[in-house]
């Protein structure tokens, strides 16, 4: 159990979905069976097992593991097993009942070997190799907030887990959970209607998050919060800047800078919200200032599953501090959902020389 | 009784949800049932401005608006008033007190009772996928 809670608990960059939403951690399984299947795809890679009568409870398995990326970062491959290996899988039972388990620990008979185990150190020794610089900057002295010239890379969080008010310092997981209940009052300003949903989510481990159930986009700081990363690509002559996202929906948001009026495509606001709002920007100096409005209702926009209303107002700053870091801060103004405007802010580091890794949530999960 | 049924049949069918919430407040969206023994069809389509439900009843002509909406979330128990017009086109209030199941669902519920000129019974509210 103290490995399962561990999993759970690691860095943003070890987890898709909560692993508690599906397994159940009450439940652990031992399994010894024979593959029949390597499905080595995102979102979650699968083990297929023939498990026999006298080796566990008989049938084909289904033994769900990290994503693609996380397991190839950690320097596993497909080619590690092979159809016909007999394996060992410990890990919590599907809370459905289905032949399906979390594969926390994946071993090779007859030699033992342990596959697939990710260190929660990982992301902080891939990081510790980047070179320090100064903040890139354009040729007019605006900062960069993607690559230097020539260069590639993109922006993931390792340190979020979903918005929490400014000065509050409060335990969770990679993806919002609270350690504590008790804490959610210090999360945010709620509504008692908008605490009552949100603590009712995290009392059932956010099962029902549209984002990995239905794919839904996830708008506003959310898309500052996922574990795959997000590419800031600016177009200065169309005076607009591109949000592209490392998970989720393969799509993306875009942040205009032409002073336009916030309008929709239609009839304004109230007839056509969108996942992703109208956003409209401005440079403060070094710090690009987002107001966002004209949401719908129909996504998370932060993880640990925080509510809002069509009300909803952001305004987000995007400051690069130097080649290695953007501060991220967001002001929620939602009369609908909280009872006055909050802050909450965090750090993303910069991932040189790389583009984000390809990503597809996959629908039909229901 | 019929002519009112026969309304409401119409407006479930022509009702075009306006309203795409999902995730925020539990009682915004469109919410379908039917009521008394002649299962007449009920469509409300409520929103919440952060003080105020608010709701449109049976969309179309001869549609109505909720007068009173309480959310209960601690114990997520409903209450809704309204006015209906019979087929003889006499108004009165028309209400709804339940409690709402799988509140975090797309597809949620308010299973309960309703009252109306009298007479009550029990009937279940779902919310529509995707409006």
């Amino acid at each position: 159990m103290t490995l399962l809670i561990g999993l759970t608990s690691a860095n943003a960059l070890l987890a898709h979905h909560p692993v508690a939403a599906k397994f159940d951690l009450t439940n652990p399984v031992s399994l010894t069976g024979r593959i029949t299947e390597i499905d080595w795809a995102n979102p979650h890679v699968h083990l297929f097992i023939q498990v026999d009568e006298n080796a566990g409870a008989a049938g084909n398995w289904a033994v769900e593991l990290e994503s693609t990326i996380e397991l190839e970062r950690g320097g596993w491959t497909a080619d590690d097993l092979s159809i016909g290996d007999i394996v060992n899988v410990q890990g919590p039972a599907a809370r459905d009942g289905s032949e399906q388990l979390w594969g926390q620990r994946v071993s090779r008979s007859p030699d033992g070997l342990v596959l697939f185990t990710l260190s929660e150190q990982a992301v902080d020794t891939w990081l510790s190799d980047r070179p320090d610089g100064p903040v890139p900057r354009w040729p007019d002295g605006q900062p960069r907030l993607g690559p230097p010239p020539g260069q590639t890379g993109y922006w993931i969080n390792t340190g979020s887990g979903s918005l929490v008010e400014d000065g509050q310092n409060i335990a969770m997981d990679a993806e919002g959970v609270l350690a504590n209940i008790q804490d959610a009052d210090r999360v945010a300003p709620f509504q008692d209607w908008a605490k009552d949903l949100y603590v009712l989510r995290q009392r059932n481990v956010l099962r029902n998050d549209p984002l990995y159930l239905l794919c839904i986009p996830p708008g506003g700081p959310r898309q500052f919060q996922l574990p795959y990363g997000v590419q800031l690509v600016e177009q200065r002559n169309r005076d607009r800047l591109f949000v592209l996202m490392g998970s989720g929906n393969r799509n993306w948001r875009l942040i205009y800078t032409d002073e336009r009026n916030e309008v929709s495509q239609l009839s304004g606001n109230d007839d056509n919200p969108l996942f992703y709002g109208r956003s409209l920007a401005r440079w403060d100096d070094d710090t690009l200032v987002v107001n966002s409005g004209g949401f719908n209702e129909g996504f998370w926009f932060s993880n640990g599953g925080l509510p809002h209303s069509r009300l909803l107002q952001l305004e987000e700053q995007l400051t690069r501090t130097d080649l290695n870091t953007l501060t991220y801060s967001v002001t929620v103004n939602d009369p609908g959902t909280y009872t006055r405007p909050w802050t909450s802010s965090w750090d993303l580091q910069w991932v040189p020389g790389e583009e984000m890794p390809e990503y597809y949530c996959q629908d039909n999960r229901q | 009784m019929t002519h009112l049924r026969s309304t409401f049949l119409f407006l479930l069918l022509t009702a075009i949800p306006v309203v795409q919430a999902q995730e925020g407040h539990p009682l915004v969206g469109t919410w379908q049932g039917s009521w008394s023994e002649n299962n007449n069809f009920l469509t409300i389509i409520m929103n919440w401005d952060g003080q105020r439900i608010s709701g449109i009843v049976n969309p179309g002509p001869g549609s109505t608006e909720i007068e009173t909406g309480n959310l209960d979330s601690s114990r997520w128990h409903v209450e809704l008033e309204m006015p209906l017009t019979d087929d003889i086109g006499d108004s009165a209030d028309f209400s709804i007190e339940g409690e709402m199941i799988n509140v975090t669902s797309r597809t949620r519920s308010i299973n309960g009772n309703w009252r109306y000129r009298g007479d009550s019974g029990s009937f279940i509210l779902t919310r529509q996928r995707g409006a």
